[in-house]
């Protein structure tokens, strides 16, 4: 009997199933870029930000974000779970893409808040951030325009013409840090690339945004952000040294408090002087600006947790040149009669002071100030308002027992 | 660009490899592959493409050169002038600085102090590499050992060709010309299995064992004052391990990156810690430079022609000495490389007692010489070095360091793979279904990790 003729059966070769498995983790990649990322971020802020941002806010609009057991940046970076201090997030979305939460928007803003991720407050509850403790303290609306980066004059009009904002205030947050950078351009887009021009001309900023969409989606991959995850797991000090822990500078207060920096906040200006000279003449055009469309102007000078904390750390550390470069700043934006609030040295008081009811101005594990150093700042800014008689006027009726009250306040336990 | 990186993997690998098997033509090939091999070089820096084009051109000019002309003074211009030229341009990169600052010492410890002014210069990566492909074949050329080739794109493929361009195999010319010549050829399907088995074995070696090693005694080599004797072992064996997959796993996807290209490149290693003596040793370690050294340094120099007379050790010496130097330049390569000198001159000597010994015992004293070599090499000081010997030979308590059971788990594969088992060369590469099974988990392991992490840099890059 003839057998019937049969296949040879085709032998798994390391030539078929490596390129496969390459081909195979490529569209893996490319499929989960598409999935959101909450369920893998542990903040807000890489779940919301848009990194090629649209026309409008730099964040997803309309979203909204929760996390139980969220910590700070600094801990993550450094892969250090021992300094992570945990607590609860909500992070809403406008339909414009900027922090607002429903709950607190108001029709017509009496002000508007640029800055950057101080400003947009990604680590803290909803109604600490620096607008919502204005908004608290006042009794009139601020709106958060914090992203990555301080809006550019041209979005700023744009977003103050939606909102219907007239002869209100415009505050600038300026985080001491960015004075190492040189300042935008001196025009309403700050000098973007000419090819970016070009390119919202031709395409327009409706079709620019739709571009955009795939590209925020393909920007992080998931898979990679699992890997990272995966060997963070393994880097415990035990089965391998943790590598990461190189990225960030542990330190402790002199309370005892442990607490984490990036290098990168321990920098300061080359030329303070210089640098101050650019950023105060950037800040007068800015302000010389927004007077023609009847806006007035602060600027808030926020200064590094190394320029507050440096002097309190256990072992202190000088941190004069700091304190130094944001009072030039200050003293040429005076000079260029643009009102400016330096929290500096109030800030360096009243740390001190709170140190020793273990109340911080800063998070710990985090480059950001708590909603403590929020209110702070907001009382800071409403007074230097009610000083200048010229400016919007705001009900500043029983500030000093609310400034008393926010002194109070004191940050949840670490869990 | 890293073979072990993303962009290389999944980009760069592809394109490259589909490219080049839908052309058909040998020239096609020859400029697809180097054009892709000066892309990949470009990627570290492509100001120094033009170094290497310019090598390549004066090299091949002189083959060109050689080919002309049958008047020995005329073919010894055409040898000495390139080869001139390839040595100075190795020195000025390489060696400028480093014979700046030693002459500065020297004159500091003569007490006439002198303070030249040190240039900013950048070693461009693989320059020692291509300039022995180029300084090889031209003396094989003179030596009439191969005939230079007519065909530019021919000869720019052979010294560019990224799989082995900035860290070896030091290839010659005559170990590739045949491939070379029948490029258009080359079966896709024939190698394809063997090239892919040699480049995932490679990157294991690299990824999984070399890197986890490293990540543990990086830190500890980086700071070791206050090393506990048993940590400083560990470093130091750690350390032996390291450098033999990370160099050995590069070669593999070396070699495997040339079969799926239809180019056989030559074994790199031959289980060097399996060596009886450490003659044997250096006959299984980086095999493309020690016969280099060997055919166009130490055999040029008189070789052992004198039986076993000072000028054979001498020669060794000499030869060691200045293989040392090629690693880097450091003080602390040229010791390694006398340190090696003198083990060679003194098997010379009493190498017949040595062969007495009992087998198991010449591969564990003869691994042990080349660990305490390993000290010097790995060292960035003899500071450094000096304080790994007091910790390693004057007992001092303590703690390991961080990642112990990390490299406990590393160590007890890399070793009884280095010591015992088969290397790429010696097995067959026809792997049943269940290993190639666990080769594929393995390889899909390895890219998890790279995905995870900045790719680390292959240790011979630095030379």
């Amino acid at each position: 009997m003839e057998l019937p003729e049969t296949k040879p059966r085709r032998r798994l070769s390391l030539g078929h199933l490596l390129p496969s498995l390459m081909l195979f983790f490529l569209v893996l990649d490319l499929v989960f870029r598409f999935v959101p990322l909450d369920p893998l971020t542990f903040r807000a802020w890489e779940a919301m930000l848009r990194r090629y941002p649209n026309a409008q806010g730099p964040f997803t609009p309309g979203k909204h974000y929760h996390r139980d057991n969220s910590y700070g940046g600094v801990a993550s970076i450094g892969n250090l779970p021992a300094f992570r201090h945990y607590h609860s997030v909500d992070f809403t979305t406008d339909a414009e893409g900027f922090h607002n939460p429903p709950a607190l928007a108001q029709r017509h803003p009496a002000g508007v808040v640029v800055g950057d991720s101080f400003t947009a407050a990604s680590e803290l509850p909803e109604d600490q951030s620096l607008p919502a403790q204005l908004t608290r303290l006042s009794g009139a609306y601020f709106y958060n325009a914090g992203s990555p980066q301080p809006l550019r004059l041209s979005s700023l009009q744009a977003l103050v013409r939606r909102e219907g904002l007239r002869h209100g205030l415009v505050i600038y947050q300026f985080l001491e840090s960015h004075a190492i950078d040189k300042p935008p351009a001196a025009t309403p887009d700050g000098g973007r690339g000419w090819g970016q021009t070009f390119f919202l001309r031709r395409v327009g900023a409706t079709w620019a945004d739709r571009l955009r969409t795939p590209l925020n989606q393909l920007h992080d991959s998931p898979l990679q952000g699992l890997s990272i995850k995966l060997q963070k797991l393994l880097q415990n000090d035990v089965f391998l040294p943790n590598s990461f822990a190189n990225f960030v500078i542990p330190e402790h207060l002199r309370n005892g408090q442990p607490i984490l920096f990036l290098p990168a906040e321990f920098k300061t200006p080359g030329d303070a002087s210089q640098a101050a000279a650019r950023w105060a003449a950037y800040f007068s055009w800015y302000s010389g600006e927004l007077k023609k469309d009847g806006l007035d102007f602060v600027v808030l000078l926020v200064p590094n947790r190394t320029t507050i904390y440096g002097t309190l750390l256990a072992q202190p550390r000088d941190v004069s040149s700091s304190r130094a470069s944001l009072d030039e700043l200050a003293r040429n934006l005076e000079r260029r009669s643009v009102p400016a609030v330096n929290l500096a040295p109030p800030f360096a008081r009243d740390a001190s002071v709170l140190l020793d009811r273990n109340t911080y101005l800063y998070l710990l594990d985090d480059t950001h100030w708590s909603a403590c150093g929020t209110a702070v700042a907001a009382a800071r800014i409403l007074s230097e308002i009610a000083a200048h008689k010229d400016m919007l006027q705001l009900p500043t009726t029983g500030l000093g027992e609310k400034v008393l009250d926010t002194l109070s306040c004191s940050p949840g336990p670490a869990r | 660009m890293l073979f072990n990186s993303l962009i290389f993997l999944f980009a760069f690998l592809p394109v490259v490899y589909l490219g080049f098997w839908r052309l058909r033509g040998k020239n096609q090939r020859y400029i697809w592959l180097t054009i892709a091999s000066y892309i990949f070089y470009g990627t570290w820096n492509y100001k120094f493409c033009a170094l290497m084009a310019f090598s390549t051109a004066v090299s091949y000019l002189a083959g060109l050169g050689m080919l002309r002309w049958n008047d020995p003074h005329r073919r010894k211009l055409c040898l000495v002038v390139p080869v001139t030229v390839d040595l100075l341009l190795l020195g000025f990169f390489k060696y400028f600085n480093f014979a700046l600052s030693s002459f500065a010492d020297v004159a500091g410890w003569l007490h006439r102090p002198v303070h030249p002014p040190a240039l900013s210069i950048i070693l461009p990566v693989g320059i020692s590499f291509y300039t022995f492909h180029t300084i090889t074949y031209m003396v094989d050329a003179y030596r009439g050992v191969i005939r230079p080739t007519r065909n530019f794109w021919e000869f720019s493929c052979y010294v560019s060709l990224f799989s082995q361009l900035v860290a070896g195999p030091i290839v010659r010319f005559r170990q590739v010309e045949a491939d070379l010549e029948n490029l258009d050829h080359a079966d896709r399907k024939r190698w394809l299995d063997l090239g892919w088995s040699f480049f995932a074995i490679g990157m294991m070696k690299k990824v999984l064992i070399a890197d986890t090693i490293a990540a543990v005694i990086t830190p500890a080599w980086n700071n070791p004052a206050h090393l506990s004797t048993m940590a400083a072992w560990f470093c130091v064996l750690g350390y032996a391990y390291q450098i033999y997959f990370d160099f050995s796993g590069y070669s593999d996807m070396a070699v495997g990156l040339g079969y799926l290209f239809g180019i056989r490149l030559p074994q790199n290693f031959n289980s060097p810690y399996k060596a009886l003596n450490i003659s044997d040793f250096w006959r299984r370690w980086h095999i493309s430079l020690s016969t280099c050294l060997r055919d166009y340094l130490y055999i040029p120099l008189g070789g052992n022609r004198g039986a076993a007379g000072w000028l054979t050790y001498r020669n060794l010496l000499l030869t060691m000495l200045l293989g040392g130097l090629w690693h880097g330049a450091h003080w602390t390569f040229v010791f390694w490389g006398g340190y090696h000198g003198a083990l060679l001159c003194l098997y010379k000597l009493f190498g017949d007692l040595w062969d007495r010994l009992p087998a198991l015992l010449q591969r564990a004293a003869t691994f042990f010489l080349v660990l305490l070599g390993w000290v010097f090499f790995r060292a960035d000081s003899f500071g450094v070095a000096a304080i790994m010997f007091r910790h390693m030979f004057v007992w001092s308590a303590g703690s390991v360091f961080p990642g112990l059971a990390g490299l406990l788990v590393a160590l007890a594969i890399a070793a009884p793979i280095a010591h015992l088992a088969p290397n790429t060369f010696e097995i067959k590469h026809e792997w049943p279904g269940w290993t190639v099974a666990a080769i594929g988990l393995g390889y899909a392991v390895s890219l998890i990790a790279i995905a995870g992490g900045q790719p680390s840099p292959f240790l011979y890059f630095q030379f």
